[in-house]
């Protein structure tokens, strides 16, 4: 496939030139991960995935600016071949073309969930949203059930 | 429990009957020796109690003031994001009539110095200057010490209290449940007062001016100029409106924290040193008494001595 090398090497290039000029001539995203109570990350990386309420999306250096809300689920901090896994309850991402703040209220790298408190979470979650009594008892209960099926998702679907 | 054994032992301190005047011929009798004594050992006990709130204030002021520095970053990130957003947007002026909250921010506990006075003055000020704009006020007060203030004295603006948050430190999502209790209450406008902490031995009072939820949502368009949104841009503007109010009063709860502490450890320092200044004088007193009356018997003693002689 020698004849397509030339060519994709060029529209990277192109590609690479259009994100820098975007984002001032920045090579690397400044990402800002932020609770209330820590900092779990604030440091130049390659990427980062932020789950959003609409959807995953990742970030590069460049990205265009967005707001968005966060749904239970993990950022993925990519950084040099190393990728870093947090779980986030819930929040906001705020991203402009140089940098990504990630606002979060609980944040906690996935390494530390623990699998049978969750399993234990989500049957006794389930149960509660059957058993809900008005809407705002099951709409809450539903919260917990979303987040702990969410942590879940996460631990087995972690690399 | 420390502070009713400290009030007990004020009391005891107070009750003893006053130093009567020693001149020459005229002693203390014994009884008045022992109300001295009596005074004397209140005077130790306070200083004990008071020692140990200082130490208690003093152990607990620098994991407030790391907590305080750690919510930090968060505030600050949610404060540029709105600033960039709303950069050339005035917050409209309020017309009269309009409902205004005022959350002042006290402490459950006493004996922390001039911390709840002040914040309490500033919040009358703020008050007065928004009746003068004819503002309809409602209060909700953040701590005992605010909720005792307004009841006494003007109870028919408190609408809400919230306080006795427990033995450990405030979190997010106490601050978060706070901030959901007040906003019931609509507004166009609230006004957070607390202590801003500056260092080990100041602090000052700041205001806080939140417009109305409704002015993010209002501001769509503003925020379209310059972001784009994953998702359904009112109810992330609407939720975003939530999040940062919950955001701010939990800053200004931290900072209040440190604040009080702080105030604590230089009250009960004050205290411990004057209870034991007291002490030693009156036990300095207690001895020169002893020895006047030790004086005066060895005098009749010896002039009865003299008279049978």
């Amino acid at each position: 496939m020698s004849f397509l090398r030339p060519f994709s090497r060029t529209f990277l290039r192109a590609a690479e030139e259009a994100s820098s000029a975007t984002s001032g001539g920045k090579k690397r995203l400044s990402l800002n991960f932020y609770t209330p109570n820590s900092t779990p990350a604030q440091k130049e990386v390659d990427m980062v995935i932020v789950p959003g309420a609409a959807g995953s999306f990742g970030v590069l250096v460049g990205h265009v600016p967005v707001v968005s809300q966060l749904k239970p689920g993990v950022v993925e901090i990519h950084d040099g071949g190393k990728v870093e896994q947090f779980f986030v309850s819930s929040g906001f991402a705020f991203v402009s073309t140089t940098a990504a703040d990630i606002c979060a209220v609980e944040a906690a790298p996935v390494s530390d969930l623990d699998s049978d408190t969750i399993k234990e979470n989500i049957s006794t979650f389930t149960k509660t949203v059957a058993d809900a009594q008005n809407d705002m008892d099951k709409a809450t209960a539903q919260v917990g059930l979303d987040v702990n099926q969410a942590m879940l998702q996460a631990i087995t679907g972690a690399k | 429990m420390l502070v009713s054994a400290l009030k007990t032992g004020v009391q005891a301190a107070k009750n003893a009957a006053p130093v009567a005047a020693s001149s020459v011929g005229q002693v203390r009798g014994k009884a008045t020796q022992r109300e001295t004594k009596t005074r004397i050992e209140a005077c130790h006990s306070v200083y004990k109690i008071t020692k140990a709130m200082q130490s208690i204030a003093n152990a607990k002021l620098n994991p407030a003031i790391a907590r305080m520095q750690e919510s930090r970053p968060m505030a600050a990130s949610v404060r540029a994001f709105i600033d960039t957003a709303c950069s050339e947007v005035q917050v409209p002026e309020l017309e009269a009539g309009a409902s205004c909250l005022v959350i002042p921010i006290t402490s459950d506990k006493g004996l922390c110095g001039a911390l709840n006075t002040k914040i309490l003055f500033k919040t009358m000020n703020t008050i007065q200057d928004l009746k003068e704009k004819k503002m309809k006020i409602k209060v909700i007060t953040v701590g005992e010490k605010g909720h005792k203030n307004f009841q006494s004295m003007n109870p028919k603006m408190l609408v809400h209290t919230a306080s006795h948050f427990g033995k450990t430190d405030i979190n997010f999502l106490q601050a978060s449940r706070v901030a959901e209790f007040v906003t019931q209450t609509p507004f166009d406008q609230a006004t957070i007062l607390y202590n801003k902490y500056i260092n080990r031995v100041s602090f000052t009072q700041m205001a806080h001016t939140i417009p109305a939820l409704t002015f993010f949502s209002e501001q769509v368009s503003k925020f379209g100029e310059k972001f784009e949104f994953e998702g359904d841009e009112e109810q992330i503007l609407k939720d975003l409106a939530e999040f940062q109010f919950a955001v701010q009063l939990y800053g200004a709860l931290l900072e209040n924290g440190a604040s009080e502490q702080s105030s604590r450890l230089a009250a009960m320092d004050n205290a411990s040193k004057n209870a034991a200044s007291m002490a030693l004088e009156l036990t300095q007193l207690f001895n020169r008494t002893r020895q006047m009356q030790i004086t005066a018997e060895m005098i009749e003693i010896s002039t009865g001595a003299e008279c049978c002689k």
